[in-house]
């Protein structure tokens, strides 16, 4: 990619939407339903329904573990989710001592306000007009002070940057650390192995691929590092749980629209 | 079609440049201000340097370049008259000594250095009639 003298765009790189808490919210005008992809982040959501009056009710709050699996969501018109989306590196932060059994979790209502006591204030100082957005933006930021998180958002770098092709060797080799700090380091702070990790960043990769270019599955399956194509259709019924021929139309990725 | 650019995808746009300025004398063309990528002062064939993030950006999964790691498949040239001094300047300044001046049977004197980024420089002089 070759950037002109002059061009000034400000660059969104996918590395810094990666190091923000991503905010984002759907709000359904139609009745439907949608899958949300696993991309390996937790997530603290308010869920609501908009009355007569365009005004939330119904909120509740929800705190999700590190997504590793498709998740189905139904809605009806005026249902809505308004999230932070939490660097994956921040997840032992969320979850403390809980993080070892967080993966694929969800806690709502009272469980998840057990966890996060300040999520009832915000409930309770939620107002008429009053914008959600706003509120969740407002929640004391997740402070990581871990002497490692250096180290895992390294990590992380590179394994995006390979696409999820980078071995755990080459991983430790470029950081400077053995493999045995490094997968336990990620683990710990993450939730999740960095070898799974790897697998969805590499599923990401290959199922834009499907949906963006002519490539035959078997060319996306060798540029994406899967073994053969078999492999490929494996990842994507474990992590989309559909087929590579057979792509739905209300897939939710992630990247949602961040307002 | 002709050959447009070189473009090495590397950690830190702004360290490379440095370096190249400083290890092999090179000069900065300009540096986009999202530092992500740069293009050196090298006439028609342009050397350029982007960050990891522009490759990932493109939708491009790339085996990173670093210091320790084995060096990817391919080279950059430099030429210059005196290649002994550029090979001790080179190491001087942060280059990783690879292979010192050798005298070629076709009148050429080699060198290679490896750079911050493990990438592999040759530093020739040109093939003397």
């Amino acid at each position: 990619m070759q950037l002109p003298i002059g061009y000034n765009e400000q660059l969104v790189t996918p590395k810094s939407r990666r190091q923000t808490a991503a905010h984002w919210s759907f709000i359904a005008n139609q009745k439907g339903e949608a899958i949300i992809l696993p991309d390996g982040c937790c997530d603290i959501i308010l869920r609501f329904t908009l009355d007569q009056q365009n005004q939330p009710t119904n909120l509740t709050p929800i705190i999700t573990g590190p997504a590793t699996s498709p998740y189905h969501v139904e809605y009806m018109p005026g249902d809505g989710w308004a999230g932070l989306r939490i660097y994956p590196a921040n997840a032992r932060t969320l979850w403390g001592a809980k993080l070892g059994t967080a993966q694929d979790r969800i806690l709502q209502g009272e469980a998840a306000i057990a966890h996060l006591p300040y999520l009832a204030k915000l409930l309770q100082n939620l107002q008429p007009n009053s914008d959600i957005h706003t509120a969740l933006l407002a929640l004391p930021p997740l402070q990581n002070t871990d002497n490692d998180r250096h180290l895992v958002h390294n990590l992380i770098d590179l394994i995006h940057v390979s696409g999820g092709q980078i071995s755990i060797n080459q991983l430790a080799q470029n950081t400077d650390h053995s493999p045995r700090h490094i997968l336990r380091t990620f683990r710990n702070m993450v939730g999740l192995s960095a070898k799974l990790y790897a697998r969805i960043v590499q599923f990401h990769r290959a199922l834009n691929l499907v949906q963006k270019t002519d490539l035959s599955n078997a060319e996306i399956a060798a540029e994406c590092g899967y073994a053969d194509q078999a492999h490929m259709i494996r990842a994507f019924q474990k992590f989309g749980g559909f087929s590579p021929s057979r792509i739905p139309v209300n897939l939710s990725l992630p990247g949602l629209p961040v307002i | 079609m002709k050959f447009g650019y070189t473009i090495i995808y590397v950690k830190n746009v702004l360290e490379t440049v440095a370096f190249y300025e400083q290890a092999f004398g090179l000069s900065r063309r300009f540096i986009h201000e999202s530092n992500l990528y740069a293009e050196m002062e090298t006439g028609d064939t342009a050397l350029t340097f982007a960050g990891e993030e522009a490759a990932e950006l493109s939708g491009l999964a790339v085996a990173p370049n670093r210091k320790d790691n084995l060096s990817a498949g391919w080279e950059i040239c430099l030429v210059c008259e005196n290649v002994a001094t550029a090979y001790s300047h080179a190491i001087n300044n942060g280059a990783t000594p690879l292979l010192p001046p050798e005298e070629k049977p076709w009148n050429q004197t080699v060198s290679y250095v490896k750079d911050l980024n493990g990438c592999l420089v040759e530093i020739a002089s040109p093939v003397r009639k």
